[in-house]
């Protein structure tokens, strides 16, 4: 049976290439929405609950790169 | 980072490839970032071919936007305002993404490369442009540039051992 290379572009190569892009543009709104929302006096626990994550999962994968911005992160309340 | 690049003299490469995924967003270096530092360096002998072919760093900058807002809009998605989506970079050490791993792989198997840089680049290019899916065959295809041809003139650019 000869073998079946699908095209790159077009059809279900779109919509597969879509999710990567999708996904792409989360990660980058979300890094985007974080730090607008505490440079905004919004709390990691706040940022949390709009985010529908945990506080934890929040701060680790943020406070790294905000540490160091300038920004005056919220420490009452989280 | 693994780096067995290391000793290829490709330390010159590795830390361009790095600055092109985080000029594009990303910590995590995929074959397009790779190709993006490869044509960027205009003296290695992949790059001139590649120049000779028709893609130089812009035009593949270029492809590269006309992907992503191709692949979004086939979700039925628009582009964002970059003001949106500006933010301080993530702080992650930079990794290799799964479509480079791939390109290392298919260099890997090619015979007569030589040592250095120079025919690591071009065995490289070759790697990244043997794909036949996913972003950078896409880019290409969206731009109108031919891959095979793209190839072609690779193989003729390899050192000969």
């Amino acid at each position: 049976m000869a073998s079946f290379t699908p095209a790159p572009t077009g059809g279900v190569a779109d919509e597969l290439a879509a999710v990567a892009a999708l996904r792409e543009l989360a990660d980058h709104l979300e890094d985007a929405s974080v730090e607008r929302a505490l440079r905004a006096g919004w709390s990691w626990s706040d940022v949390a609950a709009g985010l529908g994550v945990t506080r934890q999962a929040v701060h680790k994968k943020h406070q790294g790169r905000l540490a160091e911005s300038g920004i005056e992160l919220r420490r009452r309340n989280g | 980072m693994d780096d067995d690049w290391l000793t290829q003299g490709m330390r010159g490469l590795v830390a361009s490839a790095v600055a092109e995924a985080a000029r594009r967003g990303t910590t995590t270096v995929e074959a397009e970032h790779v190709l993006l530092a490869i044509v960027a360096d205009t003296a290695n002998p992949a790059s001139r071919a590649l120049a000779d072919s028709g893609l130089d760093h812009q035009i593949l900058d270029a492809a590269l936007d006309t992907e992503r807002r191709q692949s979004l809009a086939a979700a039925g998605v628009q582009p964002l305002d970059p003001s949106v989506l500006a933010a301080t970079p993530r702080a992650a050490k930079a990794s290799w993404g799964a479509s480079i791993a791939a390109a290392r792989a298919r260099a890997g198997r090619l015979r007569g490369l030589g040592h250095g840089a120079r025919g690591a680049a071009v065995g490289l290019a070759i790697g990244i442009l043997g794909a036949d899916l996913g972003t950078v065959p896409r880019a290409l295809a969206f731009a109108a540039i031919d891959r095979l041809a793209l190839l072609e003139r690779l193989e003729r650019a390899r050192p000969r051992v």
